[in-house]
């Protein structure tokens, strides 16, 4: 089945930054052709590598973030590949890029540039800060917007540094507001006929992706800080059991969960205690009090293995779930019945490559890797002969002169 | 007033606490009409209207209410879907069904409905029935794991990332939905699995597991498989104002290549230790980071934050205080420029500032157009305007308890 944006031809000149957004909108099925540099690099050279050998086709880093798309190199840095680039241009519905701001401009290529070729165009930008402001041109990157984004502040323990993210998260939050922002505006463009252009800013998009920094704030004139596992509402963290970790609730369905405790002889000196007791009105008071609670769920939950324990938790409608590492939620049963993981022809290798695939599943148009990702240049010809109808002479020439 | 980029996509909301609220809220910044079904029967605590997470993430949303246990407000919830274009909930697996509220329930009175299940583990699978929330999500996806530091307790996040990682999905699988609804005239169920949309954010770590067996511990701030350094925070100056819960500040910084790592150690007034072989290479760098990091703090411990930005930056160095919510609002420029709180009058309350929408559409600019509404406050004009009850209707279904 087509995938729900079936005919959205979208340009994708992303780094890292918003490389995600692309891989998201081919993925929902538009037909996403990545523009490389001839010799490959950026992402490319990314790891980790497959099998470990360094090659522009091997960085699963790349496969991850490029399945569904094609590959047209094009230095369009070099003005013999404007004629070329700007027939994309003319046939593209959606540009994505998320070089600095102004690089794009400097090529005679930003929005500016493109829409008056192109009033349809919607070209969605993605950058550290946004298009403007005084920290627009700062250098940044993912450890340093999780830092200015103010999520650093309430990751990690009081004794040890601020921690950012797993997985250069601040990349995949501004990539799923580019997502967000491209659609919205597509919808705009069957009413009106009309383009836009839409400046994404990672570091405001991180900065609205902290649940309660913004509101314990505004109103309660609190200033969230980092408090190891423990949750900020105090209801959740992280405890030690025999043979690892699990992450419990130390106030949902409070009284089936002490009653659990108590019958292991453990959590006597909490009987009687409210699940939450909010009638102390300082909160460093009550995070003490979480505290002391968490210890003592500790001690029982070590006298338990992990697997039992967080399973048992759940019989007992208890929000608690098993800290997996990745080869663990690898063969986690929930996402292998849903079919979360995906096997993948990789030709090329004669090999099949299991897959992360769907954040949702839609049943009429589904979300999927409608094809393995694209060795570079892979589509070049395709693309530039058979569909803006380039001759290949004109090719050889671009090739001779390290265009394509 | 300008454009809005879903003008006339009508959403009948059934969402709570954070992740469907915040999923609905980014739609109606962008121009849709968000119409939030609740109850006096279960709006209490923080999803009470005037609590502080209530009121951040549901603004720019028409409040009514609905005791949906009674078949007469189940039937006015039916008469609203077949005005609506999306039906979104973030119930766990059986409330919607129960109600007849379902997609499949829902398609008779309207053959082209669009209806978003944002559940935690998804409607399907051995686990549909977990009781979940944002952290038991977040150790379940392999991310609160893979943050922490070698030999010490995972500890993941702070607050639930998993709320927002799952809002912003769902929003992009209303967009998807409707894009084939525009292709093909057809509607569809989707079933997020907030589990899923977790999962999706660290695919290379599944690529690097499946295709070369790696099996990624945590280590800090360091990224997993990029070697560089030095990449985390370090900490600055204590700050003595009495102003913070906490005295100690840091800054994040990134050096991810030899360019930056020269200008690093330019900026900092090239100390003899930066000569060491052992630093010479990213590979060196990110081997030894243990050792580097605390040469850096050498630097770092003595400066405040800001100026140690500030002198980084200028030299082309990737770095960002880690910032605090006072730090958000009143100290960071761009947020500033960017103009990202918002904030809306309340009748009965004090202004609701909150985070701006993250992202500028030239065409079709995200508006506040009002704050979270009060309990019912929009019955007359909902169901009077839009379903015709008369006044007498309205007040006789509110005797009865149906609009309640």
């Amino acid at each position: 089945m087509p995938g729900a944006l079936q005919g959205l031809r979208v340009l994708d000149l992303t780094n890292e930054r918003g490389v995600y957004c692309t891989k998201v909108l081919a993925d929902l099925g538009a037909d996403v052709i990545r523009i490389e540099h001839p010799k490959g690099g950026g992402i490319r050279d990314f790891p980790p590598y497959y099998h470990g050998e360094r090659d522009a086709n091997r960085s699963l880093y790349f496969w991850h973030y490029n399945t569904s798309k094609r590959s047209v190199t094009l230095d369009i840095t070099k003005p013999r590949a404007r004629e070329a680039f700007l027939k994309l241009v003319d046939g593209a519905d959606v540009l994505v890029e998320s070089f600095d701001p102004g690089y794009m401009a400097s090529l005679g290529l930003g929005y500016a540039d493109l829409a008056l070729r192109n009033p349809k165009l919607i070209y969605t930008s993605i950058t550290p800060f946004g298009q403007d402001g005084p920290l627009a041109k700062n250098p940044a990157n993912d450890i340093v917007l999780c830092a200015l984004g103010g999520m650093m502040n309430v990751n990690g323990d009081p004794d040890l540094p601020p921690l950012a993210a797993f997985g250069e998260q601040s990349y995949h939050v501004a990539s799923n507001y580019g997502v967000v922002s491209t659609l919205a505006a597509n919808q705009y463009r069957r009413r009106s006929g009309r383009g836009q252009h839409i400046d994404v800013s990672t570091e405001a998009c991180i900065a609205g992706f902290i649940e309660h920094v913004g509101y314990f704030y505004w109103y309660n004139d609190m200033i969230a800080m980092r408090q190891g596992s423990l949750h900020w509402s105090l209801a959740f963290a992280v405890v030690r059991c025999k043979d690892g970790y699990s992450m419990v609730s130390i106030a949902h369905n409070w009284e089936d969960h002490l009653a659990w405790m108590l019958s292991d002889g453990f959590g006597e000196e909490l009987a009687g205690q409210p699940a939450r007791p909010t009638q102390i009105p300082d909160y460093a008071t009550r995070r003490a009090n979480a505290q002391r609670r968490t210890a003592i769920v500790e001690q029982w939950a070590a006298t338990k293995s992990v697997d039992d324990f967080a399973r048992e938790g759940q019989e007992r409608r208890l929000p608690f779930g098993k800290v997996l590492n990745v080869d663990e939620v690898f063969v986690n049963p929930q996402l292998r019945t849903r079919g979360f993981f995906v096997d993948v022809q990789h030709p090329e290798l004669g090999e099949t490559v299991t897959y992360p695939g769907a954040p949702f599943v839609m049943h009429a148009s589904p979300y999927a890797i409608h094809r393995r990702p694209p060795l570079l240049g892979e589509h070049t010809h395709e693309v530039l002969a058979g569909e803006l109808g380039m001759s290949e002479a004109e090719l050889a020439q671009l090739e001779q002169e390290d265009v394509i | 007033m300008t454009d809005r980029a879903l003008e006339g996509v009508r959403i009948l909301d059934f969402t709570w606490v954070v992740a469907g609220p915040f999923a609905t809220r980014m739609l109606a910044d962008l121009g849709a009409e968000v119409i939030k079904v609740q109850s006096a029967a279960t709006s209490r605590g923080a999803d009470s209207n005037g609590a502080a997470a209530f009121s951040t993430f549901n603004r720019n949303k028409y409040g009514i209410v609905l005791n949906m246990r009674q078949p007469k407000a189940v039937e006015l919830a039916r008469r609203l879907a077949a005005l609506s274009d999306v039906v979104v909930d973030n119930f766990s697996a059986r409330v919607m069904k129960n109600w007849g509220m379902d997609y499949e329930s829902l398609k008779a009175v309207k053959p082209d409905i669009i209806c978003v299940s944002m559940s935690g583990p998804g409607h399907s699978g051995p686990w549909r029935d977990y009781v979940s929330y944002g952290p038991t999500l977040q150790a379940l996806s392999g991310m609160t794991y893979l943050m922490g530091f070698p030999g010490r307790a995972p500890q993941g996040f702070g607050y639930s990332y998993a709320d927002h990682a799952g809002g912003v999905t769902g929003a992009i699988a209303v967009l998807a939905a409707l894009e084939h609804r525009a292709n093909t005239g057809e509607g569809q169920w989707v079933d997020l699995g907030q589990l899923e949309a977790m999962t999706a954010l660290i695919g290379p770590a599944f690529l690097d597991y499946a295709v070369n067996g790696t099996v990624p511990q945590p280590k800090g701030n360091l990224l997993q498989s990029r070697p560089c350094g030095p990449y985390g925070a370090y900490r600055c100056k204590d700050d003595e104002s009495g102003r913070l819960p906490a005295v100690d500040r840091w800054i994040a910084i990134g050096v991810t290549n030899d360019d930056e790592w020269r200008a690093f150690v330019k900026a900092i007034g090239s100390p003899a230790w930066t000569q060491d072989a052992r630093f010479a290479t990213q590979e060196g760098r990110y081997k030894h980071a243990e050792e580097l990091d605390r040469l850096v703090e050498t630097w770092t411990r003595d400066k405040e934050p800001y100026e140690a930005m500030e002198a980084l930056t200028r030299a082309g160095v990737p770095a960002g205080v880690v910032q605090n919510a006072y730090d958000l609002v009143h100290n960071d420029p761009q947020l500033k420029h960017l103009d990202f709180w918002w904030v809306a009058e309340r009748t009965n309350m004090a202004p609701n500032h909150f985070d701006a929408y993250p992202a500028r559409l030239s065409e079709t600019p995200a508006t506040l157009w009002g704050p979270a509404p009060w309990l019912g406050e929009h019955n007359e004009k909902v169901f009077g305007e839009l379903l015709g009850l008369s006044a007498e209707e309205i007040k006789r279904l509110q005797e009865e308890e149906v609009i309640w």
